[in-house]
């Protein structure tokens, strides 16, 4: 299945390359840095909303329990771009990484009892080869429209300080109670683009761009740690990278 | 809450830089209104309750239920209607800035009746309502492309402040003793929001629009502030009558918004 992904995947990128060989076009290259924003990589959103509320709950129903909940992060967007656009074809190639600022982290402390800290550490890194159709207005003054099959590297880390501590409360709700909860894996999926583009000065040109992503893993295997030190497999986790970028980025045309 | 606000500094930054690079170049203002639709509006709506008394895990979609025998109607997610005005800047031709004020109220869906166990051998009908209105102010800096004679094209990202309200009541008379429970929550959020716009001018100063709006966010979980519930059977089977149930839920204001409107601009295009 992997191999069949990154075959797929592989072909697509040289698909995307040729296509202009083929054509026998000239166009014009660019390279371009971005920077952007995203919310709640990795969609974390449904497992942190299941934290906070069993905590909630708890401190609700618990005289004395103290509690901190986690939270949905936004997490800023970096990464670069080669673009190759004739006529009004555009190819484009990139790579977008995103981590959340800080570490979102939340707790829970029972009566008497220690304090369990959860922590998430998640990232993803996405590389999007997109084929589009591109609106020359004017010199270097673009809007354009493009899909294609993006790679995704994505990472998941949770992991509870005491977790000896909260272990009913969280397997009661359906919540992990391992000191740690591993998940990483790389995977195929695809995406939508909308972009606009102006001139800046010179060669350059300034770019905002909105990418629409979809795709999902397969069933992982946990990568973790039980309350005392061995390695688990469970629980399964399905990472689903769906979610949307804006992204600001300054180009550089090379000429050809 | 610390990164959302480095995120609004930031996002402030850029709008003075863009400002004080236009100073002296030429800048278009410009007003509008628009309304719109919202589907899915507010997610699945799940809260604490639903699970716990109903046992659903994903809110409107798992309390869908039917059984032989007893009639039942499909409780649809929420459709939204809004409305909002907007002000515009477009600074050197093409950096472009959007402020806006919107009302989003539930305008279908999020009601009918479907069936629950407590016991997983009696079985009851259980009428189901939801509603969720939210104000929103979103801030978004982009670029705006004017193309031909008479369109543009304007792609923007940025952040709202959004106070949502959600409601929800379950209520059956079918049980001994009836009840109902009612859920009220009030809260707020800052969603990632991002605008893909086109205008078409019909004169010179007057355009016609059409828009897609993406939010993304939620907000903490809230506590509901409604103490009116009236008590029934033991509901979650565990031996205690519940008295009136605290319930939490944290809103989803992820989504999608198409809307149309009209813009007037200081300058002709």
């Amino acid at each position: 299945m992997k191999l069949w992904r990154h075959t797929l995947f592989i072909v697509s990128l040289a698909t995307a390359l040729l296509i202009p060989a083929l054509c026998f076009a000239i166009g014009e290259f660019s390279v371009g840095l971005n920077i952007g924003i995203t919310s709640d990589p990795n969609n974390l959103d449904s497992e942190i909303n299941r934290y906070n509320t069993v905590m909630e709950v708890y401190k609700e129903e618990t005289s004395g329990a103290k509690i901190s909940t986690l939270t949905v992060p936004y997490s800023p967007a970096y990464g670069f771009s080669f673009r190759y656009q004739f006529n009004f074809f555009l190819i484009r190639m990139g790579c977008h990484f995103t981590r959340p600022i800080g570490t979102n982290k939340g707790s829970v402390t029972p009566p008497g009892g220690e304090k369990n800290t959860i922590r998430i550490t998640t990232y993803q890194n996405s590389f999007p080869a997109t084929i589009g159709l591109l609106l020359p207005l004017k010199d270097r003054t673009y809007f354009y429209i493009g899909v294609g099959p993006t790679y995704h590297q994505t990472y998941v880390k949770i992991t509870q300080s005491k977790p000896e501590q909260t272990s009913t409360l969280f397997s009661n709700a359906g919540l992990s109670t391992n000191r740690r909860d591993r998940y990483a894996v790389d995977f195929i999926g695809y995406h939508l683009m909308l972009g606009a583009e102006v001139p800046l000065w010179g060669k350059f040109t300034l770019s905002t761009e909105w990418i629409h992503q979809e795709g999902r893993s397969y069933p992982l295997q946990n990568g973790g740690v039980d309350q005392t030190g061995n390695d688990v497999y469970t629980p399964r986790k399905i990472i689903n990278v769906k979610g949307d970028f804006i992204l600001f980025g300054i180009n550089y045309y090379i000429g050809i | 809450m610390k990164e959302k606000a480095i995120i609004l500094i930031l996002l402030f930054l850029a709008v003075c830089i863009a400002a004080s690079r236009a100073r002296a170049a030429p800048v278009d203002y410009a007003v509008g209104i628009y309304g719109g639709f919202t589907p899915s509006f507010g997610g699945d709506l799940h809260s604490y309750n639903q699970e716990k008394y109903f046992h659903s895990n994903s809110g409107i979609d798992g309390m869908n239920r039917a059984r032989d025998g007893m009639s039942t109607s499909v409780i649809e997610r929420l459709i939204g209607a809004t409305a909002g005005i907007e002000l515009k800047g477009i600074f050197l031709d093409y950096y472009f800035v959007r402020f806006a004020f919107n009302y989003t109220r539930s305008i279908y869906g999020g009601s009918g009746k479907t069936v629950f166990t407590p016991d997983g051998t009696n079985y009851y009908r259980l009428s189901c309502t939801y509603s969720l209105s939210m104000y929103d102010v979103p801030f978004t800096v982009g670029l705006s492309i004017p193309f031909w004679k008479d369109m543009k094209v304007s792609l923007s990202g940025g952040v709202a402040y959004a106070y949502v309200m959600y409601e929800n009541q379950f209520k059956s008379s079918e049980t001994t003793p009836p009840f109902e429970r009612k859920g009220v929550f009030k809260g707020w959020g800052l969603p990632l929001v991002i605008i893909a716009e086109g205008e078409y001018f019909i004169s010179p100063k007057l355009s016609l629009n059409a828009a897609l709006s993406y939010y993304n966010g939620t907000t903490e979980v809230i506590k509901d502030d409604k103490d009116t519930d009236i008590s029934g059977p033991d509901l979650n089977n565990d031996g205690s009558t519940p008295d009136a149930a605290v319930d939490f839920s944290r809103i989803d204001l992820t989504g999608y918004r198409f809307t149309l409107g009209i813009s007037i601009y200081i300058e002709s295009i």
